[in-house]
């Protein structure tokens, strides 16, 4: 517990302690943020409680796609545009806002809030793994059989590893089951490469 | 390869210290902690980021340097002159929060990953303690074998890496597996990755051990006086070709994998080995086949000196094996390494000790430490830069 001064309100210490809870901020910046918010208007702290409250209220698991939403099912699932028949598979929320930012993919997503990793006691049952075999196995609901699935997660060690269990998992299902391109950024250049990421894409080549 | 100039701050009893170093050979003398050692040492962590022995990161840095700053920090410096002209290394360490150390690394003022090191700067370092290689747990030797491969492999480093990570992950899903019931696949997929760079790891450890017993031989041979036959022998925990008993030929190409196994065949054998060990495995909560338990062994005249050499037999297979290093390393990048010698003549007889001087005689650069200069012959010492070091200052011996 970082040590404030004991001759603080508190409502003061309260809010510093719990801010320093927060990933990325220690004792010195919760300190700097409480007193931000004790000097700045009331409107705005009373504005950063209702967003913190409503957080937790009014926010759930989409029951398709297990990504956070407000509505039940979420507004890609519900999207009569999309493509039901192709499920790409991420780590993170945050990922499917990077996959949509591309406004290369037109399927829907499904999150599964993590990887596999028993050094951190996270099985595939901790994650929506057996939510996203559901899905392949009945199809989206309306009898669209899922063609392909699209495996998304990080080209990390523990990104790989979920998404071959997963490809395990899949197999028999009738669904093409495909991994994202690994290689070199768009605007790179070759000589900053490093060697894994070059003879990767060397591997991944394509005609022209 | 040369370093130029050594630039250490709050580094072990260091609290600033700026040394321009000669090439050729250097004595750095010095009562005992007074830091000569940690000098070697600092040279050591600039050229593979870490501490020979596992000494802790924070241990790097001064002692005392927290009652100055709430988040104390070292930084080595060594300006290099390579053969491919001259190269700044520089590594800083800081106490983060949360007790968390933080590492940067720069080459040429710019910052790069630890595995960018490979190469930048290559010593052989040999303390005192090292003569327990021989006889010590097998866990001394696979440290010996990745600290030197890590310097010159930058694709071992990966290999070893990637399988350290999923061996971790690996063992903590079996110790899982005392408590629920995993699912195969979930323990296959780790195989996955786990198997290739295993047997990525051990191929690159049996050719270099293979590499440095063909160099160590004849210089064991001539330290011995032509009476011992020194032979390293490459011992993989996992072995599909292992010899029916434990009785080493000579002349063996022991550089190559076994005879009729190629990379593949190596990993359906793993795999097979795992899959054999896969109820033990469970049983026990950890991986028991695999590099991590490999070996390796110091053979002279067909005896283990691990097990039956003397003393005296151990501390030369050592200094063999310290020596065939460095012709090791220079074949490998194409450069001299520095060579880093604590306090090992004063355990060599007259004659050995004559045999090494005379063996780093025209290295490019190596320095030496002891506690008595009077150990060196008077020819030596005159060729020789002198430094003396007292309470962590060094100074230059003017010369003559």
């Amino acid at each position: 517990m970082p040590q404030i001064n004991k001759t603080l309100p508190p409502s003061v210490t309260r809010l510093i302690d719990a801010l320093s809870q927060l990933p990325g901020i220690g004792p010195k910046s919760a300190s700097r943020l409480a007193y931000y918010l004790l000097r700045a208007p009331a409107e705005e702290s009373v504005g950063l409680a209702d967003a913190l409250r409503d957080l937790k209220a009014r926010t759930r698991f989409c029951s398709i796609c297990q990504n956070i939403t407000e509505s039940n099912p979420c507004d890609v699932c519900t999207d009569p545009t999309r493509d039901r028949g192709v499920i790409c598979v991420v780590e993170e929320p945050l990922d499917v806002t990077a996959v949509e930012r591309s406004r290369g993919f037109t399927g829907l997503y499904h999150v599964l809030h993590g990887v596999i990793s028993p050094m951190n006691g996270v099985g595939p049952d901790d994650l929506k793994v057996r939510e996203l075999l559901g899905r392949v196995a009945a199809g989206p609901g309306e009898g669209t059989p899922v063609r392909e699935v699209i495996l998304a997660t990080n080209p990390t060690l523990e990104g790989e590893n979920t998404a071959a269990y997963i490809q395990r998992k899949l197999a028999g299902s009738g669904a093409r089951v495909t991994r994202l391109a690994r290689g070199l950024p768009v605007g790179g250049d070759l000589e900053y490469a490093d060697e894994v990421t070059l003879s990767r894409a060397l591997e991944g080549r394509q005609v022209m | 390869m040369i370093i130029r100039h050594l630039s250490l701050t709050n580094v072990r009893l260091y609290a600033r210290l700026e040394l321009d170093l000669p090439g050729g050979l250097s004595i750095i003398q010095g009562d005992n902690a007074q830091g000569k050692t940690s000098l070697l040492e600092a040279i050591y962590y600039l050229a593979t980021s870490h501490s020979p022995h596992g000494t802790l990161d924070r241990q790097i840095i001064r002692w005392g340097a927290e009652e100055e700053a709430p988040y104390p920090y070292a930084i080595l410096k060594s300006d290099l002159q390579r053969r491919d002209g001259p190269h700044m290394l520089e590594i800083g360490i800081q106490r983060a929060e949360g007790n968390r150390m933080r590492k940067e690394i720069r080459i040429d003022h710019i910052n790069k990953r630890g595995i960018d090191l490979v190469g930048q700067l290559a010593v052989v370092l040999f303390l005192p303690g090292d003569v327990d290689l021989v006889s010590g747990a097998p866990a001394l030797r696979r440290d010996y074998l990745d600290d030197a491969l890590s310097q010159v492999d930058a694709g071992y480093v990966r290999a070893l890496e990637q399988y350290n990570r999923a061996l971790t992950q690996r063992n903590a899903l079996l110790r899982q597996a005392q408590e629920r019931r995993i699912d195969p696949d979930e323990l296959e997929v780790w195989n996955d990755q786990m198997v290739p760079a295993g047997v990525e790891v051990a191929l690159r450890r049996r050719e270099a051990v293979g590499q440095l017993t063909r160099l160590a031989a004849p210089v064991h041979r001539d330290l011995s006086n032509n009476r011992e036959y020194l032979q390293i022998v490459y011992q993989p925990n996992f072995d599909p070709a292992a010899p029916p008993s434990t009785t080493y030929q000579l002349e063996l190409d022991n550089t190559r994998p076994p005879t009729g196994m190629d990379s593949a065949d190596l990993q359906t054998a793993f795999r097979a080995a795992l899959a054999e060990r896969q109820r033990d495995e469970m049983a026990r909560g950890m991986t028991l086949v695999g590099p991590h338990r490999d070996d390796m062994r110091f053979i002279a005249n067909g005896i283990d000196l691990g097990e039956y050499g003397s003393r005296g037999q151990q501390r030369t297979a050592v200094l063999a094996l310290k020596l065939a290093e460095v012709s090791w390393m220079r074949d490998r990048i194409g450069d001299e390494p520095v060579l880093l010698l604590d306090e090992v003549l004063a355990e060599l007889d007259p004659g050995r000790r004559q045999s090494l001087l005379m063996r780093i005689a025209n290295s490019h650069q190596t320095i030496v430490t002891t506690t008595d200069i009077n150990r060196f012959d008077q020819d030596f010492v005159r060729k020789a830069g002198i430094f003396t070091v007292n309470s962590g200052i060094v100074t230059k011996n003017a010369q003559g």
